[in-house]
């Protein structure tokens, strides 16, 4: 089954995201890219545009199931910015951020195009502290 | 006269730098680039253009760094945008590292 991920554009712009495929798992190997239009978002008069800032997409096929990299660009205070981040490296930073995670945010913080991943089932990592009652037996 | 600029690489990374050149004052025209790379640390003078074609239009960043390739493009679309002005009524252009990101900042030097 090929792979999916929601992309969320939290950038206030409308946003092109490319996904980049790896082919197999060497990351020197590109299997194609996808390309995601993602329009400003969110914004609550239109219920619509929100909707399409969120979406989820499937990339590759059963063999290429991880993510290369990412282009991003949009267009914000007379000028184009974009961001390519591409993985030179199994395990490092990047790659873990495309390919541990099934949930990408997009934001701009005026200059910059930042994202981060996380995981929509599994709790934020802060409610980890929480107290946690111990069973004890007997 | 051309344009003349000096640039700085703060980061610890080595940085390929493009310039894009605007061909006399519309951002939608281009005059080429010049393209040149910087040490981490490096700071050097560059000619770009010529006596007509002295602005910048944009400018593109790549670095590698903790196993990644990262680029960066900057180009202006609009006159007097806060891209144009950094990057056309400055004489020195900085790039530093932060957060996985190449942050451009301008200032007059001399």
């Amino acid at each position: 089954m090929a792979p999916q991920k929601t992309l969320i554009n939290r950038t206030g712009y409308p946003l092109d995201v490319v996904l980049i495929v790896r082919k197999g798992d060497h990351p020197s190997l590109t299997a194609g890219t996808v390309n995601v239009q993602l329009p400003a978002g969110p914004d609550h008069d239109d219920m619509a545009a929100d909707e399409r800032s969120v979406r989820t997409v499937t990339y590759g096929n059963a063999t290429n199931i991880y993510l290369n990299g990412l282009e991003l660009s949009l267009q914000a205070a007379g000028a184009t910015q974009s961001r390519r981040r591409v993985v030179a490296e199994r395990g490092m930073e990047l790659d873990n951020a495309l390919n541990m995670f099934d949930t990408i945010e997009f934001r701009f913080d005026g200059k910059e195009i930042v994202f981060t991943s996380s995981n929509a089932a599994s709790p934020p990592a802060t409610w980890k502290f929480a107290p946690v009652p111990e069973e004890r037996a007997g | 006269m051309a344009g003349r600029k000096l640039f700085s690489n703060i980061s610890p990374y080595r940085s390929d730098v493009t310039l894009v050149i605007r061909r006399s004052e519309d951002p939608r025209n281009t005059a080429g680039t010049t393209d040149f790379s910087l040490e981490p640390r490096q700071s050097a003078w560059h000619d770009y253009g010529d006596d007509v074609n002295i602005y910048l239009n944009g400018i593109k960043l790549v670095s590698m760094f903790k196993g990644e390739i990262i680029g960066q493009q900057h180009i202006v679309i609009v006159r007097g945008s806060e891209l144009d002005n950094q990057l056309n009524t400055r004489n020195a252009v900085d790039f530093t590292f932060t957060n996985g990101s190449i942050v451009l900042s301008t200032h007059q030097f001399g």
